[in-house]
């Protein structure tokens, strides 16, 4: 009757541990007939495993692995040999940091005395920059209601503005440019009528020189250079150093 | 000195515990080496590195009540394979030096000759079974130490002990079936 491995494994076991307690294989096999066939290979096979040489490790390798594995051990033992001795006094403690909601003092100080001077500069810039500096004008816009003639328009700042300002710029709307430019007709234009401006300190005014002889006739933003009011470095020059107009 | 009081010595770095290590288990390790690679110096070298391996480690290992031999044997286990993957060659070049003279020389040959071909059977067996036979019957371990080693059951290992056994003797019926003559021989 053939057995499967499950059925075979305990006796095979059973018959082991008779070999090693020093009984026969013969022995064994008559004890269990109906597995005989299975079992004897089996048995033979284990025998010949267990007669297999013992060999020992020799004496010169053996003391040859101690001196290599101690020499190991010494190596990992030396970080132990350094350790701080438990005995020793203490050392001085350094002071302890002082903290503030986690964060030490020191880092909070410096972001409270960064924040202050920040402070400082927002309240002292307008009382030093604030009264002299005009709210910048967007570039010029130009229109041309006659084929020959060109307009600059002023800024969209208030005339209310303008006229509380001591040091604005003298107001001068379309409706002046228009009438001190020559007619390129032919027809004399009736005289200017700028509208006043703030009664102190009277707008000085626009520069009857060549320039206006060199704008006519020209498009703003091909030349504006020479023909723009506005231009940088004349009316701006009381702006702090190293501002730029925000055009 | 039982197993958990001589881990504790090997954490603390002590040489009598090491000592007592090597003691215990050098020889059984060497044996079950050699008889898996057939070669003397690499079986030394194993057994060797096999205590380096639990140098380093021990800082790490924690007893659980598996015998530390079991781990030793993991740890030659694994090194013998890696060393025999890496094509050292498996010969049986230090058999005669660790036997003593023979009284009959034919049948120490003859029994040289057996034990050659059994360790040359042994090493087509699969891994667990490899392990299961040598360590049943070269290590002589009980099946319940075997099966801690592998970390399986003991029903299973007298299930690889049954199927081991029964394998090996294939092969070695095999092995002494005449073979068919060569092309050579035929010539």
């Amino acid at each position: 009757m053939t057995m499967t491995d499950d059925e075979l494994a305990p006796i095979l076991q059973t018959c082991l541990e008779q070999l090693a307690s020093g009984m026969t294989v013969e022995t064994c096999l008559d004890a269990y007939p109906d597995q005989h066939d299975q079992l004897e290979p089996l048995l033979r096979t284990a025998l010949g495993l267990v007669s297999l040489p013992r060999p020992v490790l020799n004496p010169a390798a053996q003391a040859a692995i101690e001196q290599r594995i101690l020499a190991q051990v010494a190596l990992r033992r030396i970080p132990v040999a350094k350790a701080p001795n438990p005995e020793a006094p203490p050392a001085p403690a350094s002071p302890p940091i002082p903290m503030l909601f986690g964060i030490p003092i020191w880092i909070v100080w410096i972001i409270a005395v960064a924040l202050g001077l920040l402070l400082i500069v927002a309240l002292l810039r307008p009382a030093v920059v604030g009264p002299t500096t005009l709210p910048q004008t967007p570039s010029p816009i130009v229109i041309t209601p006659r084929p020959s003639a060109t307009v600059i328009l002023p800024s969209p700042v208030p005339t209310a503005f303008l006229r509380s300002n001591s040091t604005a710029q003298p107001v001068i709307t379309a409706e002046t440019i228009m009438q001190r430019r020559p007619d390129p007709t032919g027809v004399p234009l009736p005289p200017a009528t700028a509208r006043p401006a703030a009664p102190a300190n009277p707008p000085a005014a626009p520069p009857d020189s060549g320039d206006d002889k060199n704008c006519q006739g020209r498009q703003i933003g091909r030349d504006d250079k020479k023909c723009n009011p506005d231009k940088p470095g004349k009316k701006d020059d009381d702006k702090p150093p190293g501002k730029k107009e925000g055009h | 000195m039982t197993d958990a009081e001589l881990i504790e010595r090997l954490k603390a770095h002590d040489d009598q515990a090491y000592r007592e290590v090597l003691t215990r288990y050098g020889d059984a390790l060497y044996r079950y080496v050699y008889n898996l690679s057939g070669n003397q110096h690499l079986s030394e070298d194993v057994v060797s590195e096999t205590y380096l391996r639990l140098v380093e480690r021990i800082p790490e290992f924690t007893y659980t009540g598996v015998p530390l031999k079991a781990w030793l044997y993991r740890i030659a286990h694994n090194l013998a394979l890696n060393a025999l993957t890496r094509g050292v060659q498996s010969a049986s070049d230090a058999i005669i030096e660790d036997q003593p003279a023979p009284d009959d020389p034919a049948a120490q040959v003859a029994a040289q000759f057996e034990a050659e071909e059994l360790r040359a059977a042994i090493t087509h067996l699969t891994d667990d079974q490899q392990q299961v036979v040598l360590l049943r019957f070269v290590a002589d371990q009980s099946p319940a130490e075997v099966a801690q080693t592998l970390e399986k059951s003991e029903t299973a290992v007298r299930q690889l002990q049954v199927r081991a056994l029964r394998a090996l003797g294939r092969i070695l019926t095999r092995n002494d079936e005449p073979q068919p003559p060569t092309a050579g021989e035929l010539r």
